[in-house]
């Protein structure tokens, strides 16, 4: 008796089959879950800073030779001495972070073609750090502004604590590792350099003179006289933020990294804390130095957190949350709607000034 | 004060990051040992580690577009599953190798969004190595949610995980569909991962999956036993790795995966010197017995 | 087809008893065939030996009627279903199943796992499941070692594991793809033991091996060469011409 072939094609029973539709709603759920719960948990980031407008002056007839400068806030202050003779091109986009950005080889050979650059110097863009290097080496005009202004020790204790400074005057033309002065076990800067030079207007002004004198003899054109305004404009602004921040009647800092030594120091104002342990943003807190931070702000009763570009702000919140403080945002390596350097500082000032007041 | 309770229990009581960061790492310890477990019963580790890395270019898109970065970690997650689901099927190439170029390929392209942007907010290091130190209390009931779900996919699959494990041909001959539940295992670890890494970060998440399971494994005979070890290890190691980074000034979420790896290491010397010591126990009696002839 | 000389069985005929079906099957994998053109059919307590090297097609073949590979051509049948389709009457052991040494798996937990097709992925165990493993344990001599988990046990030891697996299903159709490899003689003949009792229940084996030795208690042994080569009782399919053929060489007289 022939037996009836059945088809091919697997039929599952009904326990196989309602397992199965079980176990498919269940990988459903999880595939749609993924997301939603990532939708639930708080942002790791903040919307966009928005982009800097482009950077370069409209071209003349004949090109202009061109400067190159590493970030947006020194880019600010060269162009006001070359402004309608030379094309100033900044090679960090305005709201990167200078300290961890990576070049491509757009940027290098932007760098490369470059008539004239100028740069922070000591490893304050690290990623370009190469690039400046080879170039030169190879003979390329660079000027590095912390070989010309009074440069700022830092000298951190294990609280976090910066007991003013220790002045070094560093003129010539020394670059990079001969200054990085001492750097002891636990990876505090004792002895190194601050390079956030240009929050200060009257740290900067140093640079203008051999700036113009430089960048004057590359491009082959005279700056004396552009030299001579700056000079004036940023002394102004230095009298205009002392009288601003003389209204603060104590004014103690605690600051993402330790970003504002220089502005602190020239306006009277003492930093008290980090949330970043370091002089960097590529560095991360610990657990002991966040609650060590708690411990100084209880103490000295600061009354905000100050974070910026590179500061982890969940972080700062939480901690501002268990001290009772506000957290409030300063633009310190950002121009932003800032349109000048001038505008730059005095933003800073004054949203210091109104917070702490 | 004592001085024992000031050393181990102050930091938590007087700080609430401490507390927050404590009770994280607690839930992560929990899920990873959820699916850390089974992940090490079929040896998918590496799979693990490209699904960990294969959330970066995800986060950074996310936060590109002023989304939350771990909407993006979850999409790119998903994306990485396919992906790697595809390529062990189609591939003429081995799996590890595929896989391995799979996730590089992703880590890369997520090292050259965050590159080029102009705008980018958010360090890429603090998408590599985690924010533990400032977890919000919201954040940790969206972990206890992927805690309940990834807990009840495991009591689902527990029966075809462990037979896929041992053999796939006996977990298909016994009427579960293994392309089913190995999928159900993938969407597990995603979620897993993405509810983990702002704690440890995506560089050392797999950390966390792989190194309390792989200690349950060397120590348990049976599997309950070994999830409940892992997840005893990983506790551990979010308590101790926090202590570190409190009184040693240590970063936090690599002080936890090390203490995670470390006590793994420490676990299989153990076992290796108790195995050597019972085979030595036996040579004596050897001898004795010779000389008694 | 069932007429040819290599086919012919001194056996009864097709009928509604019969527990495996195949009418010129074909089996390999995607457009791969590897073997052609198999006709077997099988009784209750049947052992059909499959035998021939490796990449001869056993394990294909085996695979195609436990469900996980489909048929390339021609048509299969087992237990008057298609393959795969009854876990629960079927059950199949894998050749050298992984058994990775981070497994966290007791002995007796690996026997106790064949129970899993008939409670799916809820089903509470219950005592009748526990008395169908523990008899399994004691059958299989795995009870001596029950405790010890798989990654300290020898490879004689935890291929015993897997067969009590196998056994604790209960099913009706055993496909065993080299039960005996890897063990002594003392374990070669306590499956063969084994085998002898599923048989005298009623149970249909179709076992794939290396050893010539394992073959001589079938019904019917198939010699594969990437084909068929010979199907018939053992004294018929085993002649020298056909050993020749599949192995190169002859068995000692």
């Amino acid at each position: 008796m022939p037996t009836r072939l059945r088809p091919l094609i697997p039929r599952l029973s009904h326990r196989q089959a309602a397992s199965r539709r079980l176990v498919t709603l269940v990988a459903a759920v999880s595939f749609v879950a993924v997301p939603l719960v990532g939708a639930g948990c708080s942002t790791t980031g903040e919307p966009a800073a928005s982009s800097v407008a482009p950077d370069t002056t409209t071209a003349p007839a004949a090109p202009l030779p061109t400067v190159a400068v590493t970030y947006s806030v020194l880019a600010s202050v060269v162009r006001e001495l070359v402004d309608g003779v030379a094309d100033v091109v900044t090679i960090v986009p305005d709201g990167v972070d200078p300290h961890d950005f990576e070049p491509s080889a757009r940027d290098v050979e932007t760098l490369t073609n470059a008539d004239f650059i100028v740069a922070n110097g000591l490893h304050f863009e690290s990623g370009l750090d190469s690039a400046l290097e080879q170039l030169r080496e190879a003979g390329r005009p660079i000027f590095y502004a912390i070989d010309h202004v009074t440069a700022r020790l830092i000298s951190t204790d294990d609280d976090g604590h910066d007991h003013g400074a220790e002045h070094s005057d560093e003129h010539g033309d020394e670059h990079g590792d001969s200054k990085d002065g001492a750097v002891d076990g636990d990876g505090h800067d004792h002895g190194a350099i601050d390079v956030h030079l240009w929050t200060s207007p009257a740290t900067l002004v140093d640079m203008v003179a051999p700036l113009a004198t430089e960048m004057g003899a590359a491009l082959n054109v005279d700056l004396t006289a552009a030299a001579t305004d700056l000079t004036a404009a940023l002394n102004a602004l230095d009298s205009e933020i002392l009288d601003v921040m003389a209204t603060i009647p104590n004014c103690e800092l605690v600051t993402g990294h330790n970003e504002l030594g220089y502005f602190a120091e020239r306006y009277g104002c003492e930093l008290i804390g980090t949330v970043i342990p370091s002089s960097t943003t590529t560095a991360e807190a610990s657990a002991g130095q966040l609650a060590e931070l708690k411990k100084v702000i209880a103490q000295r009763s600061a009354p905000v957190i100050f974070t910026s570009l590179g500061t982890p702000r969940a972080v700062a919140e939480q901690i501002a949350r268990e001290s009772g403080v506000k957290v409030v945002e300063l633009s310190t390596h950002v121009m932003g709607d800032a349109e000048s350097y001038g505008e730059f500082v005095r933003r800073l000032a004054t949203t210091i000034a109104g917070a702490l007041t | 004060m004592n001085p024992l309770s000031d050393w181990f229990i102050e930091p938590f009581s007087a700080n609430e990051f401490m507390r927050n960061a404590l009770f994280a790492s607690i839930l992560v310890a929990l899920v990873c040992a959820l699916s850390g477990t089974y992940v090490v019963l079929r040896g998918l580790a590496f799979v693990g580690d490209a699904l960990a890395h294969g959330v970066i270019p995800g986060i950074a898109v996310a936060l590109l577009a002023g989304v939350s970065g771990v909407v993006g970690a979850a999409v790119s997650a998903v994306v990485m599953m396919g992906g790697v689901t595809l390529i062990t099927r189609r591939s003429r190439l081995s799996g590890d190798t595929a896989i391995g170029l799979l996730f590089v390929g992703m880590l890369a392209l997520g090292v050259i969004i965050t590159s080029r942007s102009e705008s980018f907010v958010g360090d890429i290091t603090r998408i590599l190595f985690g924010e533990l130190l400032g977890v919000s209390t919201s954040a940790l009931w969206w972990q206890v949610a992927a805690l309940v779900i990834v807990g009840a996919a495991a009591r689902i699959a527990h029966r075809p995980f462990v037979l896929m494990s041992l053999d796939e041909g006996l977990a298909r001959t016994s009427g579960y569909s293994t392309s089913l539940f190995h999928g159900l295992l993938l969407a597990m670890v995603a979620l897993t991962v993405v509810a983990s890494f702002r704690t440890v970060g995506t560089l050392l998440v797999l950390g966390m999956l792989i190194a309390p399971a792989a200690s349950g494994a060397l120590l348990a005979r049976r599997v309950s036993t070994m999830m409940a070890i892992a997840a005893a290890y990983g506790i551990a190691s979010g308590y101790l790795g926090l202590l570190a980074s409190y009184h040693f000034d240590l970063a936090s979420g690599a002080s936890i995966v090390f203490v995670a790896v470390v006590l793994f290491a420490l676990t299989a010397a153990v076992k290796s010197l108790a195995s050597r010591r019972d085979d030595a126990d036996e040579i004596p009696h050897q001898h004795v017995h010779v000389h008694a002839h | 087809m069932t007429d040819s000389p290599t086919n012919r069985l001194t056996h009864p005929r097709i009928d509604a008893t019969c527990t495996i079906i195949t009418r010129e099957l074909a089996v390999g994998f995607g457009r791969h065939r590897i073997v052609d053109d198999v006709n077997i059919h099988t009784h209750p307590g049947d052992l059909v030996t499959l035998v021939g090297t490796n990449g001869s097609g056993k394990s294909t073949l085996l695979k195609t009627l436990a469900g996980m590979i489909p048929p390339i051509a021609g048509s299969v049948e087992v237990l008057g279903a298609a393959p795969g389709t009854s876990p629960t009457r079927v059950a199949y052991l894998p050749q050298h199943p992984v058994s990775s040494h981070t497994l966290p798996l007791r002995a007796r937990d690996v026997a106790a796992m064949g129970r899993y097709a008939h409670l799916g992925l809820f089903g509470r165990e219950t005592t009748a499941d526990r008395r169908v493993v523990h008899e399994v344990l004691r059958r299989t001599g795995v009870d001596d070692f029950a405790d010890q988990p798989l990654r300290d046990l020898s490879g004689g030891q935890q291929q015993r594991t897997h067969l009590a697996q196998v056994l604790a299903r209960e099913a009706e159709v055993l496909l065993l793809d080299e039960p005996t490899a890897g063990l002594d003689i003392v374990g070669k003949r306590a499956v063969a033991d084994i085998v002898a009792a599923e048989r005298a229940r009623g149970v249909t084996v179709v076992m794939a091996t290396h050893d010539l030795a394992d073959a001589e208690s079938a019904t019917a042994v198939l010699l594969l060469a990437q084909r068929v080569v010979a199907f018939g009782p053992p004294n018929l399919a085993l002649r020298d011409e056909n050993l020749r053929e599949c192995f190169g060489f002859t068995q000692p007289h």
